[in-house]
């Protein structure tokens, strides 16, 4: 690797920081836009479209090998969330808000816990039964696939097989560890 | 003090000359004491957006007119609606998913008939209960080609198709579909829909809605090289999925079975990542391109032209990247399979859509990149240039359906 | 082998177990199945807990167990569906399997995978009754 290779290496991860989960646009409806953002232009907090949680006080899980913020869409765990975040409506990132009822039914991810550097499983619930939180959006997609994978995808609204459909929020629950570590590379 | 008395009792004065005056002038008539406006026969520009309610995941169709993004009228549904438009324009059919006490209670599923005189509901006709697919998602309902059926995809997470006849106003059938999603009309009276490993299963009803018989497709993607986005394209029959990487897969839904034509490339595969320094000057915009976005891709039958939303991958890193809404809308000709225009748009498209006259116009549901609000915009899809902009949408313009020469 | 082990890394860290048949039941098939197999009738998942050997007492059982869509489309090759089937079998219904039990190998899983029914109910309808009349 070039010297100029290096710099750009930098610089690109450098504006994917920047441009990560809560930049620019939060996203959209119930499944839209990403992570997106503009590299280089000053981002304004004046009028979002879409509640993304900048505002929300910011929690911990008490575990330095759990690290990050469980009400910010940057939290490790949250890879390939799509909805709202549980944890910033009564609940937690594995648990559902008072009187809402845990989809059985959904999509199961990996994502990578940056304190070990495993892959661990996780598993994509919804919380059903009440109308939407409405605090939190966040839409990751990473090896999210589309609807004909439906074990893979996020737009679905996982309230099957539960009282009621209606859609409050999403929880991101570890299942286990996939791989021990990512020196493939592989992600 | 003395000024201002005086001032006061000349203006009382001259309003009670003013109120004589007028009392001798015709008087505005009372209005009616219940009234409706209707609507008249829809022009070129006419278009329904979906605004998706954060609140409670509903939706309303809103009818505009892109010349003057003026509201026209609505519709509001239950849960994750859907909407097809009858061919004459004449009816509108909406499933939606409700419950007898807002979120809780008993479920139900149906399709409601509105008219597009009055944009009252003329009929509700009951699907089988627990069953609609409620997914963030276009095509899950579809017109058959003989316009007298509406095809509704369902996931329990098992998948089957429900046929309602809507001369009779009925559910006739629902046919079991395992591992297939979507729906997308075919011939006459098929539905095909994509399978996971990459094929079409095509579905064929009978002049009385009932299952005739079925196809199962070649493999026509790889779903684990680079999938194909589910929000295709229409132009002419002929449906353009594009996929993660930037390729498109058209797929000829005119005949009974599929007719799979080759794929080709939205992007040059060639284009290396651009060094730092070119990185910097472009803002991100050197180096390769990808498509993304939600409703990504629209079509323009007559033009034969593909409209596809577009992200440098220096913005999105490349990585999760598919509904990532981008700052150029590309415009391709589907027959010569080149690029022949770029139509950068205002902020970032999530959604696009295209009017199907002759001088047609481009739909974008985007959001600005400072402050992040979210727009309704509304440009020239041949010039480019932006024209106006719809505000106090709503919540969130999920997608477009042109109410002329759509897709179904 | 290193660029083996690359790869299943890669296809591991993607959310593809691809061959580690306890990992890609959890990624493929628990999701909708649930971990104890239990399944949810109700809503069109079937159980799979103490029942899904049975379907290897009747003819066209083994062919089926392949051909649902869920083991059929799955992004696996035919060596990992053949060991994630073994592995369900034994883990989830041991005592419904037929004395020997015969392993699925990869090529009986190639041979049965490339003529996948459409019609899912009614042969697994057919193959109940199959088995209906077996008991009776």
């Amino acid at each position: 690797m070039s010297a100029i290779d290096r710099m750009a290496d930098r610089l690109t991860r450098t504006l994917a920081q920047r441009t990560s989960r809560r930049g620019v646009l939060a996203r959209i409806g119930a499944g839209l836009l990403g992570a997106a953002a503009t590299p280089l232009l000053p981002v304004s907090r004046a009028g979002a479209g879409i509640p993304n949680g900048r505002d929300v006080p910011p929690t911990t899980t008490g575990n330095p090998e759990d690290p990050g913020n469980p009400r910010s869409c940057d939290y490790w765990r949250y890879c390939g969330i799509d909805g709202f975040l549980c944890s910033c409506c009564g609940g937690s990132a594995s648990s559902c808000p008072p009187g809402t009822e845990m989809g059985p039914i959904t999509w199961l991810g990996t994502c990578q816990n940056p304190a070990d550097e495993k892959h661990y499983i996780i598993r994509y619930n919804d919380c059903c039964g009440k109308f939407a939180c409405k605090r939190c959006f966040c839409n990751r997609n990473e090896r999210e696939e589309p609807k004909y994978r439906p074990q893979k995808n996020n737009e679905i609204h996982w309230c099957l097989g539960t009282k009621s459909t209606a859609y409050t929020c999403s929880v991101a629950a570890i299942v286990g560890v996939a791989l021990e570590r990512d020196d493939a590379g592989g992600a | 003090m003395r000024v201002a008395s005086v001032a006061l009792r000349f203006s009382v004065l001259l309003a009670t000359v003013f109120c004589l005056a007028a009392s001798v002038r015709a008087e505005l008539a009372p209005d009616p004491a219940s009234a409706s406006a209707t609507v008249g026969r829809p022009g070129p520009h006419w278009t329904f957006y979906l605004d998706f309610e954060l609140a409670n995941f509903h939706g309303r169709f809103v009818l505009i007119d892109g010349d003057d993004a003026e509201f026209l009228a609505h519709v509001s549904a239950g849960q994750m609606p859907s909407l097809a438009i009858a061919p004459d324009a004449s009816e509108l059919y909406v499933s939606e998913t409700t419950y007898t006490y807002g979120s809780r209670g008993q479920r139900h599923d149906i399709v409601t008939v509105y008219d597009t005189t009055h944009y009252a509901a003329q009929a509700h006709i009951a699907l089988p209960t627990g069953k609609r697919a409620l997914m963030a998602s276009l095509r899950r309902m579809t017109l058959l080609g003989d316009p007298r059926f509406l095809a509704i995809y369902n996931y329990t997470p098992a998948t089957s198709l429900s046929i309602v006849d809507l001369k009779e106003r009925r559910h006739v059938a629902e046919a079991p579909a395992p591992g297939c999603h979507l729906a997308f009309p075919t011939g006459e009276r098929g539905v095909s829909m994509l399978c996971g490993d990459g094929t079409m299963a095509t579905l064929v009803f009978d002049e009385r809605g009932e299952l005739a018989r079925t196809h199962r497709s070649a493999r026509f993607f790889d779903p684990d090289a680079d999938p194909i986005k589910t929000d295709a394209a229409r132009i002419g029959s002929t449906w353009y999925f594009v996929s993660y990487a930037g390729d498109v897969y058209p797929v000829d839904l005119s005949g009974e079975r599929p007719v799979f034509e080759p794929s080709w490339a939205l992007v040059d595969h060639a284009v290396r990542p651009a060094g730092w320094l070119r990185a910097l000057l472009s803002l991100g915009k050197a180096g390769p391109w990808k498509p993304g976005g939600m409703q990504l891709a629209a079509g323009h039958s007559a033009r034969k032209e593909l409209y596809v939303i577009m992200h440098p991958i220096l913005w999105s890193q490349g990585k999760g990247d598919h509904d990532f809404p981008g700052p150029e809308i590309w415009v391709f000709d589907v027959e010569r399979r080149q690029r022949v225009r770029r139509l950068p748009v205002r902020g970032v498209a999530v959604s696009v859509g295209v009017t199907q006259d002759d001088e047609p116009l481009l739909l974008v549901s985007g959001a600005d990149i400072e402050t992040e609000e979210l727009h309704l915009e509304i440009y020239d899809a041949v010039s480019g240039s932006f024209l106006r902009e719809m505000f106090e949408y709503g919540d969130t313009v999920f997608a477009f359906e042109p109410v002329l020469g759509g897709a179904r | 082998m290193a660029f083996v082990l690359v790869v299943a890394a890669a296809a591991r860290a993607g959310g593809r177990g691809q061959g580690d048949p306890r990992l890609d039941y959890i990624l493929q098939c628990q999701g909708c199945h649930l971990a104890d197999a239990s399944g949810a009738e109700a809503v069109g998942v079937p159980r799979m807990k103490g029942v899904v050997g049975r379907f290897l007492q009747v003819e066209g059982g083994r062919a089926y167990l392949v051909q649902v869509p869920g083991v059929a489309q799955a992004p696996l090759d035919d060596a990992a569906i053949a060991e994630l089937l073994n592995w369900m079998l034994q883990r989830f219904s041991a005592d419904e399997l037929p004395e020997p039990f015969e392993p699925y190998l990869a090529e009986e899983v190639a041979r049965h995978r490339s003529r996948t029914p459409i019609d899912v109910p009614a042969t697994r309808a057919e193959l109940l009754a199959r088995l209906e009349r077996l008991e009776h």
